[in-house]
């Protein structure tokens, strides 16, 4: 119950972005205030997926490691395909995990 | 509306994106309910927030608290805000009802089946949009219930849920790099997260990393 609050909080901004221009004429963003909000999800997203691997203030034992690489090399050689990275991380999480790292 | 042609276009074209979609759903259903939520909180999170990307972060960020979860969705949200200046454009004037409705799945897959539509010529694409949003969300919905109901019974490290997260994030981030300034940008957010690391409180580390890294690819595109 204590995360009802939350959530709704979330409901509320996330929909908020999405109705702003759509009830409104204002302008676009433009200049620097457009490229940062280009460039933020991509830097976002590649924060969350090397925070995952920290452990305190390093780097964490496991299969988190080989799972990264893969997925990177995997979103290469798919031509920036999110389904290349899913299965370039997942074999090489595989592969780690089977010779036991 | 529903038996237009321009519906039954958006339905085959969208129905890739239920399944795909729908995994993704199970996926968080599951964690959520290890991270701690109860389960009707994860559904009802499904049904009212309709974004992956919010979701799985906020699963990430949930035990350092409330302020953390609702910087990154904002963070998260404000790419909707170009998006949403796009699609009215390409809707033209409509209905407050129907631009409302448009906007509650607004989301990158969608979105971008639509964008895509457009260039096609496709006659009516709010009939379009409407039918791959009606496929996603129930995808993403039915998948969260299926996986907020296994959620208890399986062991997310057994199945390698531990490295789920960064292979999922990295999955999100690889069709956002275009150019070498996004390869930049993607650099950058690594380095940084490992500097914030030692600097930065747990709670703002992720925020503070890819705050850096979004103003170096705005000043690399400026």
């Amino acid at each position: 119950m204590a995360d009802l609050p939350l959530v709704v909080a979330m409901a509320a901004i996330t929909y908020g972005s999405r109705v702003v221009f759509l009830v409104s004429s204002g302008p676009a963003p433009r200049g620097a205030v457009a490229r940062f909000l280009e460039t933020f999800p991509l830097a976002l997203f590649v924060a969350l997926a090397t925070s995952s691997l920290l452990v305190g203030d390093g780097v964490g034992r496991g299969l988190g490691v080989p799972a990264f690489v893969g997925a990177i090399l995997g979103a290469v050689v798919g031509k920036r395909s999110l389904v290349a990275a899913l299965v370039g991380g997942g074999a090489a999480y595989l592969v780690a995990r089977g010779i036991g790292l | 509306m529903i038996a237009s042609a321009s519906f039954r276009r958006g339905l085959r074209d969208g129905a890739v994106i239920f399944f795909a979609v729908g995994a993704f759903g199970v996926a968080f259903g599951v964690l959520a309910v290890e991270a701690g939520l109860d389960r009707w909180v994860v559904v009802l999170t499904s049904v009212i927030v309709v974004s992956g990307a919010a979701q799985f972060a906020m699963i990430g960020l949930l035990a350092t608290g409330a302020g953390p979860v609702l910087v990154a969705t904002t963070g998260l949200a404000l790419r909707h805000v170009p998006m949403s200046a796009r699609l009215a454009s390409m809707i033209g004037r409509r209905s407050l009802p129907v631009r409302l409705s448009m906007a509650w799945v607004l989301v990158d897959e969608t979105f971008g089946l639509t964008v895509a539509a457009a260039d096609r010529g496709e006659e009516d694409l709010v009939a379009y949009k409407a039918a791959a949003d009606i496929l996603l969300y129930s995808g993403w919905v039915v998948g969260t219930v299926v996986g907020a109901v296994l959620g208890g019974r399986v062991d997310p490290a057994a199945w390698g849920a531990d490295v789920f997260f960064a292979v999922m994030f990295l999955g999100l981030a690889a069709p956002l790099v275009r150019d070498r300034h996004d390869v930049v940008v993607g650099g950058v957010a690594i380095a940084a997260t490992f500097a914030a690391a030692a600097v930065v409180p747990d709670a703002w580390r992720i925020t503070a990393a890819a705050g850096v890294a979004g103003l170096v690819g705005t000043v690399r595109r400026g």
